[in-house]
């Protein structure tokens, strides 16, 4: 049997209802779902790329297990109350939950207390940051050297690829979930959101970021990017901002993509 | 933490430094696991007419922070917060803070605060660098980050105590605890709230390059001359004295380290310590 026919049991009708009407929405089937919700992006955002006002979703995801679910960042403190509400129409009453953070800014952990103080979460997996704002949770602090990866059942029945990119500002952490072949790219993949403009916006416009990449050489980047997503057969590319990618091809082609647009900032 | 760590350290007229250092556990040179030490400082500067403090430093000392806060302003209101950039160690405690100092403005490069901190965004006031705020005897001014990771980071200098505040630049410690297997710049205890001059010897180019490598994954890509040439030219416009890093000792030698600091960038953008 092939692993990525392996899925938890799917939500009855009302609680897909309810999911629906709370804003979560599914990136694979019944085993990966987006929570969050949109801002406004322009010049009072970090990441907004130059001369654009447009929305943008702030995303973070669920994967869910048979044995109890993973939460893969908090989303912005703004959309708290969305994601509370989305937690509980996604999550069974007590079911227990492990929060993974891919990087410990603000955009991916500010929620934590309050997730915590709602659900019973029994562990924080980060790497980098010495602390983050967990109180009860035990805390799993984890290092992964830039261009390896190791898989991690970060809670009973669930095992995910933890991905050190060389796409990075401060340390990060690429989730793969090889069951359903979720990409979660926290702050890379993140132009989804501005092709739609008109003025036809490709993936440079994500880079805005990684302002160094435009002094050094990027080529070692460019691949990794491109190979992280060509050796695992990716299904879907999450970003912590932006749209979705959905489909192997769609994901192959936007890798592509963002690789050239890295080996066109930089200097060769 | 210490007691004697638990109260601030005057670093120079109006200049109070603050916070502390978390521990936490790392591999040592033989395996076993010990205690290390992360700088995480905050800044405040009080002048006749304003006060402003630099980085809030993190939740897991806030207590800390806001007692030492309370003291040094002996009274005084609080009416500036810098947070150098919107990571936890340097803006997680600003809801306390501004809670705290109902009067007290947040000022720098604001861009996505009001993302995190929703229903402060009334109090948000944007500067950008070459912006002063006039704090009565002295001036603060809002610098260029010329090293950082985050691109709304700004760096900030008084003219009263001649100190510039680096944020994460010049990080700096002083032993290198372990095996390179850690992204953060620790180090070991005994050494925290000491001025550079006041360690048992200088710091080495390795010492230098191991916090700089650690807190500043670019800098293994990019050749930080030109930043350097901007940070001189810096020093040479506002006289420093004091050079003040949120993770790492307060720089009272500020010549000898700019070169110690340099060469450790080179080493690190050369490949010798990845």
């Amino acid at each position: 049997m092939n692993s990525r026919t392996i899925q938890p049991p799917g939500p009855s009708r009302t609680r897909a209802r309810a999911i629906a009407a709370a804003g979560a929405r599914d990136l694979i089937g019944d085993r990966v779902y987006r929570l969050g919700a949109d801002i406004l992006v322009d010049e009072n955002v970090s990441w907004c790329p130059p001369g654009i006002r447009t929305t943008q979703p702030v995303n973070c995801y669920v994967i869910k297990g048979f044995g109890g679910s993973v939460l893969v960042d908090t989303g912005v403190r703004l959309h708290e109350t969305e994601i509370l509400a989305q937690l509980d129409a996604v999550l069974e009453p007590g079911e227990r939950l492990a929060v993974v953070l891919t990087r410990t800014e603000m955009e991916c952990c500010l929620n934590l207390p309050a997730i915590e103080a709602r659900f019973d979460v029994e562990s924080v997996w980060y790497t980098g940051g010495i602390t983050v704002p967990r109180t009860t949770a035990e805390p799993r602090r984890i290092m992964v050297n830039p261009g390896t990866s190791q898989l991690v059942e970060v809670i009973d029945g669930i095992k995910l690829e933890f991905v050190s990119p060389l796409m990075r500002l401060l340390p990060t952490l690429w989730i793969f979930d090889p069951v359903s072949g979720a990409l979660l790219t926290s702050d890379a993949f993140t132009h989804g959101s501005y092709r739609r403009t008109p003025d036809g916006l490709g993936a440079s416009d994500g880079l805005c970021k990684f302002r160094w990449f435009s002094e050094a050489d990027t080529r070692g980047i460019a691949a990794d990017v491109e190979s992280v997503v060509r050796e695992r057969q990716v299904t879907a590319i999450g970003p912590g901002y932006g749209e979705p990618f959905i489909g192997v091809a769609q994901c192959a082609t936007e890798s592509a993509a963002l690789a050239a647009a890295i080996r066109e900032v930089g200097v060769q | 933490m210490s007691p004697e760590l638990l109260a601030g350290r005057i670093i120079d007229d109006g200049v109070h430094w603050l916070g502390g250092c978390l521990s936490a556990s790392a591999p040592s040179h033989s395996g076993e696991v010990q205690e290390v030490h992360y700088h995480v400082s905050s800044y405040l500067v009080v002048g006749s007419k304003a006060t402003i403090l630099v980085d809030t430093g993190d939740p897991a000392h806030r207590a800390t922070v806001m007692d030492q806060l309370d003291a040094a302003l002996s009274g005084r209101p609080l009416d500036y917060v810098f947070p150098t950039h919107p990571e936890i160690p340097h803006a997680g405690n600003l809801p306390a803070l501004l809670e705290r100092y109902p009067g007290a403005l947040v000022v720098g490069d604001v861009r996505d605060y009001a993302l995190h901190f929703p229903e402060y965004r009334h109090r948000l006031q944007a500067q950008s660098a070459g912006d002063v705020l006039d704090l009565g005897d002295r001036e603060f001014r809002f610098l260029p980050a010329y090293i950082r990771d985050l691109e709304n980071t700004l760096w900030g200098h008084d003219s009263g105590a001649g100190m510039m505040f680096v944020s994460d630049g010049f990080s700096y410690i002083h032993d290198i605890p372990g095996p390179d297997e850690d992204d953060e710049p620790v180090h070991l205890p005994g050494q925290c709230r000491l001025f550079s001059s006041e360690m048992p010897v200088p710091p080495t180019v390795d010492q230098a390059a191991y916090g700089t490598g650690r807190a500043l994954y670019w800098t293994k890509f990019v050749d930080v001359s030109t930043a350097f040439q901007a940070i001189e030219d810096t020093l040479s416009a506002f006289p420093t004295r004091w050079i003040g890093p949120a993770h790492g000792n307060v720089i009272d030698d500020v010549e000898d380290m700019l070169a110690t600091s340099l060469a450790a960038h080179r080493k690190v953008y050369e490949g010798r310590l990845l």
